[in-house]
């Protein structure tokens, strides 16, 4: 029967809501044709028998002229032995490796994300720690909010507005 | 705004006087950076280390608030405390007779001289308590700064403040789901390997069932070998025993056969009709 070293498998152990659930939404569709055409694999398991099938030599027996050719065949139909297929291409070692590879960039993504993260939760908590507006003056303000204050090394002309400023290169009436 | 600068006067300021465009042209003004959020997290850090660091006494220098309202007041625009500073030693009346007295006092020293200005103080007083008081304009006056004053608020602090606000939560949540979405990489890992896994199975099965198929195939030959033989043999056998028992069958035998028969079938008419 089948080799004792290969691994048989007979049910599909991937959860597929919860792989939806964590989709990106662009990627439904890509979504959709890996699980039709994993789907299209574990149902052309299940339309084949999970052993070898069992011949009834006893009926056979009977029917032939003789007999001993049906235990020849039964002794040989027992005694065969169906090899498991081989990976030839190494698939297997292929996926696991490019999934290794992918961990690591997925390691460093969530890094860079969970800094990404981690600085706008210190922002959050910065804007907390700036003092009540009715207890700030207007130099107070200014200090805090650089943009809002005077700055002598870039005056303004009226109306003050940095749209409207000559040396705003969007600005019509410069050139 | 932009009318001003589309007058005319304005353009010939533009594209006819040098001096404008030597300004216009500084490097340093050229653009106007957005604030990074690192920037802002510097310069609240510093800000903050100024106004509220260790150097700062804030016990016996606290920071100045300004109230929201004025405290309690008597006659309009006395501080109510100064009142009850002087009530346990004067009862109610204290006050009013201190500040009617002091008047009186001031006015026969000569302090205080009556003269035609005089009565330009208590006037404007007068008019200002009444003003105060009047149920249109005092309320009214309150509502339009404090309005006035919201609306500064609003559009200097609030609203900017609000919107770094959201803009972070939701880039929290945005990144929260990005985290998520990483775990697409294990389950596409999983499907991948039982895609060829299951492969391997079905092409494992495929043999079995060729197997069983062959062997099942090889077996209902020899049978069916064997009962065509047998039915070949039986009908060979059949026809060979007819043919020669037709041969064997002479001319008068035949004859005398059909005469049996004839005599068989009147002898049955003549038992019919007796009948």
């Amino acid at each position: 029967m089948a080799s004792g070293a290969a691994k048989r498998v007979s049910k599909s152990v991937v959860d597929w809501t919860k792989f939806a659930a964590v989709c990106p939404k662009h990627q439904t569709d890509m979504l959709r044709a890996v699980k039709a055409k994993h789907d299209a694999f574990i149902n052309k398991v299940y339309t084949l028998p999970e052993s070898l099938p069992k011949i009834d030599f006893a009926a056979y027996k009977s029917r032939l002229p003789d007999p001993a050719m049906a235990d020849r065949f039964e002794k040989a139909y027992a005694a065969l032995s169906i090899p498991y297929p081989v990976d030839k291409n190494n698939m297997l070692k292929q996926v696991e490796e490019e999934h290794q590879e992918n961990e690591k960039k997925v390691k460093q993504y969530v890094t860079d994300i969970q800094a990404a993260a981690k600085e706008s939760k210190t922002f959050l908590a910065k804007i907390e720690s700036l003092p009540k507006f009715e207890e700030m003056t207007i130099e107070m303000y200014n200090y805090y909010f650089p943009e809002t204050g005077y700055n002598p090394d870039r005056p303004t002309f009226w109306p003050h507005i940095e749209d409207q400023q000559p040396y705003n290169p969007d600005f019509k009436y410069y050139k | 705004m932009l009318s001003a600068f589309r007058s005319s006067a304005l353009k010939s300021v533009i594209s006819g006087q040098g001096a404008f465009k030597v300004l216009a042209v500084v490097p340093a003004r050229q653009n106007h950076h957005a604030i990074t959020k690192q920037e802002r997290i510097e310069t609240w850090d510093y800000v903050n280390s100024v106004y509220f660091g260790p150097e700062r006494d804030m016990k016996n220098f606290p920071n100045p608030t300004q109230p929201a309202t004025h405290e309690p007041v008597r006659l309009g625009i006395v501080p109510q405390s100064w009142f009850d500073f002087m009530y346990p030693k004067t009862g109610v009346t204290g006050p009013y007779i201190l500040g009617g007295g002091l008047a009186l006092w001031m006015m026969s020293k000569e302090i205080m001289v009556v003269d035609h200005y005089f009565w330009e103080i208590p006037s404007f007083w007068i008019m200002i308590y009444i003003l105060c008081k009047h149920q249109k304009v005092g309320p009214q006056l309150t509502k339009w700064v404090a309005e006035k004053y919201e609306a500064r608020k609003h559009v200097m602090f609030t609203r900017p403040i609000n919107m770094m606000k959201t803009a972070e939560t939701s880039n929290i949540a945005r990144l929260d789901r990005l985290i998520e979405e990483t775990e697409t990489v294990k389950h596409v890992h999983q499907a991948k390997k039982e895609g060829v896994e299951f492969q391997l199975e079905a092409a494992y099965r495929q043999r079995l069932q060729t197997a069983y198929q062959e062997v099942k195939k090889r077996l209902d030959y020899e049978v069916e070998k064997s009962n065509t033989k047998r039915r070949f043999e039986q009908d060979h056998m059949v026809n060979w025993i007819v043919s020669n028992v037709t041969k064997s069958i002479t001319p008068q035998q035949e004859k005398e056969s059909i005469q049996v028969c004839i005599n068989t079938l009147k002898n049955l008419a003549a038992k019919q009709q007796a009948a």
